[in-house]
């Protein structure tokens, strides 16, 4: 189970309104590389896991990740709150806002809602650690992205806390699918799959 | 910003960076975990993080629910959210 720490992981203060760039870092929360698509694939990928450090790092990056989409929220929340009606036109928010109004929805920048086929459980374990490492460098490349659009200081700081964390991410799963290739016969570690063949 | 609030961002920032010290060390104990250098690094931070939470909470309210105060109100839906920027 999990309990609630009330404090964001790293500060999000957003003194101004800007529906603009609410449109598109929705998509850190919501989209296909979003912060809740990475905790429920690496939360969801640990059951079938024979390996306790690797059921371990995927229960613990899977939790962190709660704490990124709820900064990737706040600073959602944070642009849109207080937003004029001329703000949201001028932005191009009306979509957003006609069915949302100024509430969180997980969705992609592209407007389509949160699917599970974004996030990844194969019960393998060199496919899913496989897949984690990419889901990371994804999302780094997507916080790439919004930096390259975003001017605002007080968006930046925490945008670039969070690029930061899949860097980490990556190398913990790095050395996570390692622990599972040396616990697999070192001459044929593509032989059996041990969350389903080593009973 | 008045002080008070100054105050508060203060004990907070304590408690965010001794909290984060942890799950940063956390993750790196999961795939190094006879590490005693990082054994040490988390048993040290883990009592700063208990001091700052502790502090934090005797000064401006409940951190977790089960650490609210029950003397006269359920405090807990009482102090700002974390999403509403006073954090």
């Amino acid at each position: 189970m999990w309990t609630y720490d009330r404090k964001l992981q790293y500060p999000v203060r957003i003194k101004n309104p800007n529906p603009a760039l609410a449109k598109f870092i929705i998509s850190q929360y919501g989209g296909p590389d979003g912060e809740i698509g990475a905790s429920l694939r690496y939360l969801s990928q640990r059951y079938s896991m024979p390996y306790k450090q690797v059921a371990g790092i995927l229960t613990d990056i899977g939790t962190e990740e709660m704490a990124h989409f709820e900064m990737v929220a706040a600073i959602v929340h944070q642009l849109t709150r207080d937003m004029t009606i001329e703000q949201i036109k001028e932005a191009g928010f009306q979509e957003y806002f006609v069915d949302h109004t100024a509430g969180v929805y997980a969705q992609a920048a592209a407007g389509f809602p949160f699917d599970a086929l974004c996030f990844a459980s194969k019960g393998d374990a060199i496919t899913d650690l496989t897949e984690d490492m990419a889901a990371e460098q994804k999302a780094r490349t997507t916080y790439d992205n919004i930096l390259r659009m975003v001017d605002d200081p007080d968006v930046i700081d925490p945008i670039r806390f969070l690029r930061q964390r899949e860097i980490v991410h990556f190398q913990r799963f790095g050395e996570a699918l390692r622990i599972i290739q040396d616990n697999l016969n070192s001459k044929n570690f593509y032989a059996f799959n041990p969350e389903f063949d080593m009973k | 910003m008045s002080r008070s609030e100054a105050m508060r961002e203060d004990a907070m920032r304590k408690v965010q960076m001794y909290s984060f010290a942890l799950v940063d060390t956390g993750l790196f104990l999961d795939t190094h975990p006879q590490n005693k250098a990082a054994l040490m690094f988390y048993d040290q931070v883990r009592d700063e993080y208990a001091k700052a939470a502790a502090d934090y909470e005797e000064r401006f309210g409940p951190l977790t629910a089960r650490n609210t105060d029950v003397s006269e109100s359920w405090k807990w839906v009482c102090e700002p959210w974390p999403w509403e920027m006073e954090d």
